[in-house]
């Protein structure tokens, strides 16, 4: 046993913490995937945003229906893109997203000697059979976030990130919930626009990046 | 502070069975009061580089050699040592393999090692608190925020 194990707990406590810390910094574990995931979800919701905005304005303004026909008359705006395609477009960037994090953690691993890159291939390979197999009925039903929910939180949980976990389930069910209007339909009637769905889309993939900033503000402070 | 990064086998050794955590869990019902919690830890995970270790595998997953022994600052004699003591505890996994026809050895943290390094921390933890709940130790009533006549100097300001 320790001669001071009082000291030695304290002492040892931290020198825990630093090497923890320091590791987190190395992998960047938790502000990389947030930050690929979010830039790759708010450039596969641009369009669709964009597409609202133009709709919006070349359109003649219309009475906004009520009840199951506001959901449609959302949807079905503008003459240039289905959104349905844009969601199918998204699915497949947050796909790829995944794909790319697979191949820096595992570059990661085989150059820096440090983590691994299991739970990304896993969630790449459930985006591409969610968006390239006759599940795609899923995805279009669901909207895009079902795939960033469903492969983040695979691959927080292979990672033991609990953060990334808990920003899945988040993200994930506003994101799926929103794809059935569950936001968009509770608005105010002054607040609603045809823009105002793809919007939630892009925020929650802009607070994605925006998590991924702090985290990575947080792994270069921590000692 | 015992178990220096030189001494792969330091702070093993005592033989005493009221050492073992199986012995000392949780209150007796015979009316003697619960060890403290220093007579508790694991010899094998309470010493410092192997602790080290643990923690960097639980964060990481797996790491390689060349990267333990830089973020631990360790010879490489030392840490094969350390963890040959950790893989014949079944704490980690090691495995070995070629990167670039360069042979590359991985560790990997087992589910016990994490358990183990879970409940290192918590009675690590445990005992910190005790020290803090103790004014004797903590130097609460010492004379201008110092130590008290009975308290030790330099555990106050200790970083947590």
């Amino acid at each position: 046993m320790t001669a001071d194990p009082v000291n030695d707990a304290a002492d040892w406590s931290a020198h825990l913490s630093a090497l923890r810390a320091q590791v987190r910094r190395d992998l960047r574990a938790t502000s990389l995937p947030l930050l690929i995931l979010g830039t790759a979800t708010t450039i596969g919701m641009l369009p669709q945003f964009v597409n609202a905005m133009v709709a919006r304005s070349s359109l003649p303004l219309a009475p906004v229906p009520r009840g199951a026909a506001r959901a449609v008359a959302i949807t079905g705006f503008g003459p240039f893109v289905d959104p349905r395609i844009d969601d199918w477009f998204a699915g497949l960037l947050i796909t790829a997203a995944f794909a790319v994090m697979w191949l820096v953690f595992r570059r990661r691993a085989l150059r820096g000697g440090v983590g691994r890159s299991s739970g990304f291939g896993v969630a790449a390979v459930v985006g591409v059979i969610l968006s390239l197999s006759v599940i795609v009925v899923a995805l279009l039903l669901t909207g895009p976030f079902v795939v960033f929910g469903l492969g983040l939180l695979i691959a927080g949980l292979w990672q033991r990130n609990r953060f990334l976990v808990i920003w899945a389930v988040i993200v994930g069910v506003i994101g799926v919930s929103e794809a059935f209007y569950a936001i968009t339909n509770r608005l105010p009637a002054g607040l609603w626009a045809g823009w105002v769905h793809p919007a939630i889309y892009v925020l929650l993939g802009a607070a994605t990046v925006l998590a991924g900033v702090v985290a990575r503000v947080r792994e270069d402070r921590a000692r | 502070m015992s178990g220096a990064a030189g001494d792969p086998e330091g702070g093993a050794g005592v033989d005493d069975p009221a050492d073992r955590p199986a012995a000392n869990s949780g209150a007796r019902l015979d009316g003697i009061p619960p060890p403290h919690p220093a007579l508790t830890f694991d010899e094998v995970v309470h010493q410092r580089t192997r602790l080290g270790i643990l923690a960097v595998l639980a964060e990481a997953g797996q790491a390689d050699f060349p990267y333990l022994r830089r973020v631990l600052g360790l010879t490489d004699g030392n840490l094969g040592r350390h963890l040959q003591i950790l893989e014949e505890s079944r704490l980690i996994m090691t495995s070995k393999g070629y990167h670039r026809r360069r042979p590359r050895t991985w560790a990997e943290i087992t589910p016990e090692g994490r358990r183990a390094l879970q409940s290192e921390v918590t009675r690590m933890k445990d005992l910190i608190k005790r020290l803090d709940a103790s004014p004797e130790l903590s130097g609460g009533p010492g004379p201008g925020g110092g130590p008290g006549p009975g308290g030790r100097p330099g555990l106050t300001n200790r970083p947590r």
